[in-house]
């Protein structure tokens, strides 16, 4: 797991990878997903993240934004993390 | 009190922003120089009688208060150095004359000089007087009492707590105490003297043939060459006539330290030092005593030129290319310029030494009027340090640092030396950024970047003083992820303990050196070698002596490159040819790594090269080529008002009236570089003419018309006029 850092007024914050893999379904047939997506997360989210063992399954709600201003790629901010404890 | 009874008049110069004596009814004849207290209006003034008045008084003339007899009148000499700043630099005599009076003789009422016992060590004392072994400072205090008696005031320099021990040793019967000094000077004694070498020999001779009357010489001496050994020879040799030195230093901090080098080789000497730090109470102590000739020696800043000095035989200005001797405000004088001016009226030699001679000075030895001294080899013997230059362009960077220098540094930290990693940056970061929009953090009442100040956790202006906390979040877009961009001294700092965690790291800069105490406190653990790294703004780079340091690591320089001052290569030069000297001055070779993105910059490669005379030629005959100082005359008038607009218009109005008058070259105004300051909005005139009498004609002309030009433009207008402008 990455190091939590803080800004400079102090909020924490982590930025880490989310991995994903489902069965979707597209033009009437069943297909394999695997993507994965930086993710960013600040505050009292932050401070949650690094405190549990990763990888560890969740499911998450958020944002999300670009990069930066020059670099357009996207990442996931998280607003909302429900960690899967039950394995 | 009728007419009748009081016939005569005098001119009083206060300290008002008029261009005018005012007249009084005295009770006797006053001589020229008396300060007296006078009614201004509602308030009580000091004042100091300049002449006398018209010969018939009219009724309505007030009559002076009190006649200050707490001092003999102020002396000629002084007033005339008075005058003459007041009249070339175009200021109101009194507010000349009160700028140059410490503060506490300001003031309208008498001065009480603080009483100054002297110890004299009794009959029984010289028998019977010991101290412990173990203690090797009152055992030194004891000796030099054994050899003369002593004031407490010149104990206390080489005991601080003198005063409780000379009380101890007064109740033991060893010292008996006389209540005032009785101004007798003691013979020049001289501390242990280090050889010279043969070049100093040779400056030191070449010094004496100059020895009397009006000279200028320029003491041209690379760093590290010994030049100060040469003022103190030069030094002991006018004290031993009895006559008085005043050395102009540029820093406040470089004062202790040769502060004790001449007070350890002229131990009985008397000398006072004079900085803008010393308590009121004490300057005045200080400029009275030098007066007075209780004082033989004056060291001090800039605001030191104005100490009257009835015995002076001699001025040394050390690092004389140094921008703080210009005063920037108020009376906006050049000490140097003072200094000289003051030895020819004084009909004595001025030395000004430099490893680094500004261009007006190389252009005065040019045209012959300065004599030209120099030292190309370092005292020690140690040869000048290499200069290597890290191109950053090409290296992945670690908050500024480029794998070459963090390298260097390791290795001299395997050898136990001193490195210095150079930053003109105070702060952690020099602004805040948000990624995500392009916001930065700026003060809102200057043209400037907030600076981060990491353990205040503060965000700070340092042209106005504006702190404020830091945005949690972007007050443009909400970002929370704000990121500092470049590198101040404190993120430097933290970034090099995390390389090297058990390197001892020392941050100077104005935030560290605050207190008095800063500079002593670093300067002993220096000398203990209790430090591993040094970072550090230029408070550093200014003659420093610093044995064991043979690294320095310059980072961010590039930036002056761009600079629209004309003056900023001749600055930059300057600036990084002395952090350089401060590398290897004893017997270790110094090693100088520069990183830069311009590496074939001229600048850069005269600095490896060491060829300061070759730059310097360049930057002359450049200089020569554009027409601007040393090759003219300037005068700027600067104005500043609540909006950038008022200010233009009241300039432009001038401009407009005179841009056809005189020979000097007026240019239409322009904004002030940075045009916002605190809130206010700056622009500005200048002048300039191929002769500094054409200049002269104009200003002296203009100058009883600004008042006038400026009231049309309310309160919020304020102006200032500035001859020699340091930048324009």
């Amino acid at each position: 797991m990455p190091a939590l850092r803080y800004t400079p007024a102090g909020i924490p914050l982590v930025e880490c990878v989310l991995l994903h893999e489902s069965v979707q379904s597209e033009a009437g047939f069943s297909r394999q997903v695997n993507c994965q997506i930086d993710m960013i997360a600040a505050g009292d989210i932050a401070e949650k993240l690094v405190r549990c063992a990763v990888p560890v399954a969740c499911t998450v709600h958020g944002f999300l934004a670009a990069k930066n201003r020059r670099n357009p790629r996207l990442v996931l901010h998280v607003q909302h993390i429900e960690l899967d404890t039950t394995n | 009190m009728t007419l009748f009874d009081t016939p005569y008049t005098v001119q009083v110069a206060l300290d008002v922003p008029l261009d005018r004596c005012f007249d009084y009814i005295a009770p006797a004849p006053l001589p020229i120089g008396q300060r007296v207290v006078v009614p201004f209006g509602p308030r009580q003034l000091c004042g100091v009688v300049m002449g006398a008045g018209s010969l018939e008084p009219p009724a309505k003339l007030r009559p002076i208060q009190t006649v200050l007899d707490d001092l003999p009148p102020l002396p000629t000499a002084w007033l005339d150095l008075v005058k003459f700043a007041s009249d070339y630099y175009l200021y109101p005599l009194g507010a000349t004359l009160f700028t140059a009076l410490p503060t506490r003789l300001r003031q309208p009422k008498a001065w009480q000089a603080k009483t100054d016992p002297i110890y004299r060590l009794t009959e029984a004392g010289k028998l019977s007087a010991h101290c412990s072994t173990r203690a090797p400072r009152q055992q030194a205090l004891l000796d030099v009492l054994r050899q003369q008696p002593l004031s407490l005031s010149h104990a206390k320099q080489h005991y601080p707590t003198a005063a409780k021990l000379l009380e101890k040793w007064r109740g033991q019967g060893w010292v008996s105490v006389e209540d005032t000094a009785t101004g007798e000077i003691p013979p020049l004694a001289l501390g242990p003297q280090p050889p010279l070498t043969t070049a100093q020999t040779e400056v030191v001779q070449a010094l004496q043939q100059t020895a009397t009357g009006f000279s200028v010489t320029l003491l041209h001496g690379i760093t590290g060459s010994g030049k100060t050994e040469v003022y103190l020879r030069r030094i002991a040799e006018v004290l031993a006539q009895g006559k008085q030195v005043l050395v102009l230093v540029p820093e406040i901090s470089l004062t202790p330290q040769l502060e004790a080098r001449f007070r350890h080789r002229f131990p009985h000497t008397p000398m006072v030092s004079l900085h803008s730090q010393l308590a009121e109470g004490e300057r005045a102590q200080a400029w009275v005593a030098a007066w007075q000739q209780q004082a033989q020696l004056v060291i001090g800043t800039r605001l030191a030129v104005f100490t009257p000095l009835p015995a002076l035989g001699l001025i040394v200005i050390d690092e004389e290319h140094d921008s703080s001797f210009k005063q920037q405000e108020g009376l906006r004088y050049s000490a140097r310029d003072l200094a000289v001016w003051r030895a020819r009226q004084t009909q004595i030699p001025i030395v000004l030494g430099s490893a680094t001679p500004s261009l007006e000075t190389l252009a005065n030895v040019q045209s012959g009027r300065y004599r030209y001294l120099a030292l190309n080899q370092r005292a020690s013997g140690a040869p000048l340090p290499t200069v290597q230059l890290v191109d950053v362009r090409q290296q992945p960077l670690d908050a500024g640092l480029s794998p070459p220098a963090l390298a260097a540094i390791n290795h001299r930290l395997q050898q136990h030396e001193l490195s210095l990693v150079y930053v003109n940056r105070r702060g952690y970061a020099p602004a805040l950024a948000c990624g995500e929009c392009g916001w930065l953090a700026a003060c809102p009442c200057c043209s400037a970047r907030l600076v981060w100040h990491k353990p205040q956790q503060r965000l700070r202006c340092h042209h106005c003083g504006h702190q404020q906390r830091i945005p949690p979040a972007c007050p443009s877009c909400g970002n929370v992820d704000l990121r500092p961009l470049g590198q101040g001294t404190q993120r430097l700092e933290e970034v090099l303990q995390q390389h090297f965690p058990s390197a001892r790291i020392a941050r100077i800069d104005r935030d560290t050196m605050q207190r008095k105490s800063g500079w002593d406190e670093l300067l002993g653990k220096i000398a203990r070698h209790e430090l591993d790294i040094l970072v550090g703004t230029q408070m550093l780079a200014k003659g420093h002596d610093f044995p064991a340091l043979s690294l320095v690591v310059v980072l961010n320089a590039d930036g002056a490159l761009y600079s629209a001052s004309y003056r900023a290569s001749e600055t930059l030069f300057a600036e990084l040819t002395q952090v350089a000297g401060r590398a290897g001055r004893a017997n270790k070779r110094g090693e100088v790594l520069i990183q830069t993105q311009l590496p074939q910059d001229r600048l850069y490669q005269a600095l490896v090269k060491h060829d300061f005379q070759g730059y310097t030629q360049h930057l002359l005959q450049e200089r020569q080529q554009l027409g601007w100082p040393p090759y003219c005359y300037q005068a700027l008038l600067r104005a500043e008002a609540p909006q950038l607009a008022t200010a233009l218009a009241f300039l432009e109005q001038i401009y407009q009236d005179w841009h056809t008058q005189g020979e000097a070259y007026l240019f239409p105004p322009q904004p002030a570089a940075m045009t916002r300051l605190a809130n206010r909005e700056r622009a500005h005139l200048l002048w300039q003419a191929e002769h500094r009498n054409q200049l002269r004609t104009v200003m002296q002309a203009l100058r009883p018309h600004l008042a006038q030009y400026a009231r049309a433009y309310g309160q919020g207008l304020r102006w200032s006029l500035e001859i020699d402008p340091w930048e324009a």
